[in-house]
């Protein structure tokens, strides 16, 4: 008999609420009007099974006798959660509080096997590429290529007004024909990242499978009209299926919220390439990054209690996004040699302080595991604070402070981004003065000067140039990158 | 409430950075007072954080040039003026600034005046054709403007940062 807990991914003390929400949910993915993959059909009706036991208060007791004691497995996770504060004050006003969320493999990075790849790379191929910007894709996609595994798929698709497959998903292609074709590639029309995406989403599936790293590098210099929605759409589908998405903007002209909400929804985020030169160091590290995922498609179901409003969720890493939430959150993946990491804050209100504990967050974080066939059991995720009369003295942690002190940069040009775009021309330019001065005294002389030039534009011609607001926006989000902090010490 | 040691934004209990400024605010004042402003609201703006006045009294005071990254001391006095030189000129300045571009930044000949005393130190602008600006924003002339650590002047184009350096 199948563990009905595991197939449903509840805990074995899971409440009815619980039950019904994971049979929801997972008969929704199965349902064979949907799913043609063969098996599925067999996992649907064990699913109902399932809850049809676990629902009846009676037939559960009955199936949990017949289980074997729960394994105490270790869970290949570790979590740590770091606080701003020892504890919370009993205060008859609002409080913050700051609490970062790790989870890292417990395995050592060598004791793990790189799982095999399946990625398309979805290429731009309109006008505006023509030039420096194709020469250095192809180039890169050449190298990329080079370095494959045997056991890696890649799969080329270009894009404009139409989709090309240029190299098919499949094991067998030869590396020379693959150049080759690559090599031809001529840029021309104009820029449809629907086409590209549908395209890309088609090859993955082709090899769409649990062992392997699935995923869509998308590269593009220019905006997509009027397909957003539609864009947006394939995301959550390709997020159901297991399907990374990332994505790399080439230039100034590329639509950078656009991008990133596409790319959030799959739990990646996307990046800025300034100068064509970049275009290889960056997909090398995007492929790089794939190589070493230890879990993926990890997310975390949040429930906070009436009274702490969760204000800001932010990944540092990998992939370092302002992540938009609902109950569920798509985080994406752990590496091998690097943790997840995800800043919260929190607002509390006074009602919360009354007890002598204040729970703040209670979550679920599932994931998968590539390198491990077995259905990985979920986490319990709970983040709280002791409540004292007197605030404590102690030094919030330097992990935490060190991320929030970045973070904070980040923050800052947000808000005078957004201040800008209501027109509050004066506030924006006065934080971007301020953010200029943090950053040269964190060392970040050219950056602030960016910083200084944009303040002024806005004061004469009220107005943040485009390249110069992506400066600001991927220049500070890379500070919290581990990558670039030992690059600079 | 805890109050923002550098430009006074009340922020609610246990943020650990300005969310106007954007300055870290020190562990110390993250204990809860109650700031009473009737009667003494003029006082709490002029007031001047603790560890300026020490920076005075132990510290250096110095001026990084943005452009390159140059340092000029600031020692031995109390007033500076600021501006560059040209032939024919009869008061120099004290800070010439003629090898930084002045003259292409619209620097005048006598631009500013930096003056220090035992609590703080300001900056007046001596009626320069193209201005003198803190952080942007543009002072006054012949008025005085009191200077923090870390703030941007500007003299026309040519912009330096105002450094106090604690010597503990």
């Amino acid at each position: 008999m199948p563990d009905y807990y595991a197939l449903l991914g509840i805990f074995r003390d899971a409440t009815e609420e619980e039950i019904k929400r994971a049979y929801f949910e997972a008969a929704q993915r199965l349902h064979p009007d949907k799913n043609e993959a063969p098996g599925e059909t067999e996992i649907f009706l064990d699913v109902q099974q399932a809850y049809d036991t676990l629902s009846n208060s009676e037939k559960r007791a009955k199936y949990d006798k017949t289980l074997s004691p729960e394994e105490q497995t270790l869970s290949p996770v570790l979590q740590r959660i770091f606080y701003s504060r020892e504890s919370l004050v009993r205060l008859g006003e609002t409080q913050l509080i700051y609490a970062l969320l790790e989870w890292k493999a417990r395995e050592k990075d060598d004791e793990v096997v790189s799982p095999p790849l399946n990625i398309c790379l979805v290429l731009d191929n309109s006008t505006s590429m023509k030039g420096q910007n194709i020469e250095m894709v192809k180039a890169a996609a050449i190298h990329l290529i080079r370095s494959l595994r045997p056991q890696d798929i890649l799969s080329v698709v270009t894009f404009s007004d139409r989709a090309d497959v240029i190299i098919p998903a499949s094991l067998q292609v030869g590396p020379r024909r693959m150049e080759t074709k690559i090599r031809m590639l001529i840029p021309s029309g104009g820029t449809e990242i629907l086409q590209g995406l549908l395209a890309g989403l088609n090859e993955v599936r082709r090899n769409l499978a649990p062992e392997r790293v699935n995923h869509i590098v998308l590269l593009t210099d220019g905006q997509t009209y009027g397909d957003e929605e539609e864009c947006l759409a394939l995301a959550n589908e390709a997020e159901s299926l297991g399907i990374g998405i990332s994505g790399l903007g080439v230039g100034k002209d590329w639509n950078d919220e656009f991008l990133d909400e596409l790319t959030e929804k799959t739990g990646s985020s996307s990046r800025y390439i300034a100068e064509p030169q970049e275009i290889r160091t960056f997909l090398e590290e995007k492929f790089r990054q794939l190589a070493k995922v230890f879990a993926e498609n990890v997310t975390l179901e949040i429930q906070t209690p009436p009274q702490v409003e969760l204000s800001y969720i932010f990944r540092l890493q990998p992939n370092a996004a302002h992540l938009n939430f609902e109950k569920k959150i798509q985080l994406g993946m752990i590496l091998r040699d690097q943790p997840l990491g995800l800043l919260l804050e929190f607002q509390v209100h006074p009602d919360v302080v009354l007890n002598d504990e204040a729970e703040l967050l209670t979550g679920i974080l599932k994931f998968e595991i590539p390198s491990q066939s077995s259905i990985s059991q979920p986490m319990r995720v709970r983040v709280s604070r002791q409540v004292t009369d007197v605030a404590s003295l102690q030094p919030p942690s330097p992990t935490l402070v060190h991320a929030l002190a970045n973070l904070n940069l980040y923050r800052m040009q947000e808000t005078a981004q957004e201040e800008a775009a209501v027109g509050k021309y004066n506030e924006a330019s006065r934080r971007l003065q301020h953010l200029a001065t943090h950053l040269l005294s964190h060392g970040e002389r050219s950056m602030a000067k960016t910083v200084l030039l944009e303040a002024e534009n806005l004061q004469k011609e009220q107005n943040i140039s485009e390249e110069g607001r992506k400066n600001m926006k991927y220049g500070t989000r890379a500070l919290l990158l581990p990558a670039e902090k030992g690059k600079k010490s | 409430m805890i109050m923002c040691p550098s430009c006074q934004h009340q922020e609610v209990e246990g943020a650990l950075f300005c969310s106007d400024c954007g300055a870290q605010l020190h562990s110390d004042s993250l204990v809860t007072h109650n700031i009473h402003t009737n009667g003494i609201k003029s006082d709490v703006l002029n007031a001047i954080p603790q560890g300026q006045k020490n920076a005075l009294a132990t510290g250096s005071l110095s001026l990084q040039l943005l452009e390159g990254g140059h340092l000029l001391p600031l020692a031995d006095r109390n007033e500076f003026t600021m501006g560059r030189v040209s032939d024919g000129q009869t008061i120099m300045p004290d800070i010439d600034l003629t090898p930084y571009q002045a003259y292409e930044n619209g620097v005048s000949r006598l631009h500013a005046v930096l003056k220090k005393n035992s609590s703080r130190v300001i900056i007046m602008d001596l009626g320069s054709s193209n201005g003198t600006y803190v952080n942007g924003v543009r002072l006054k002339p012949e008025n005085e403007y009191p200077l923090s650590h870390g703030n941007i002047i500007s003299l026309g184009k040519l912009k330096i940062q105002f450094l106090m350096q604690i010597t503990e």
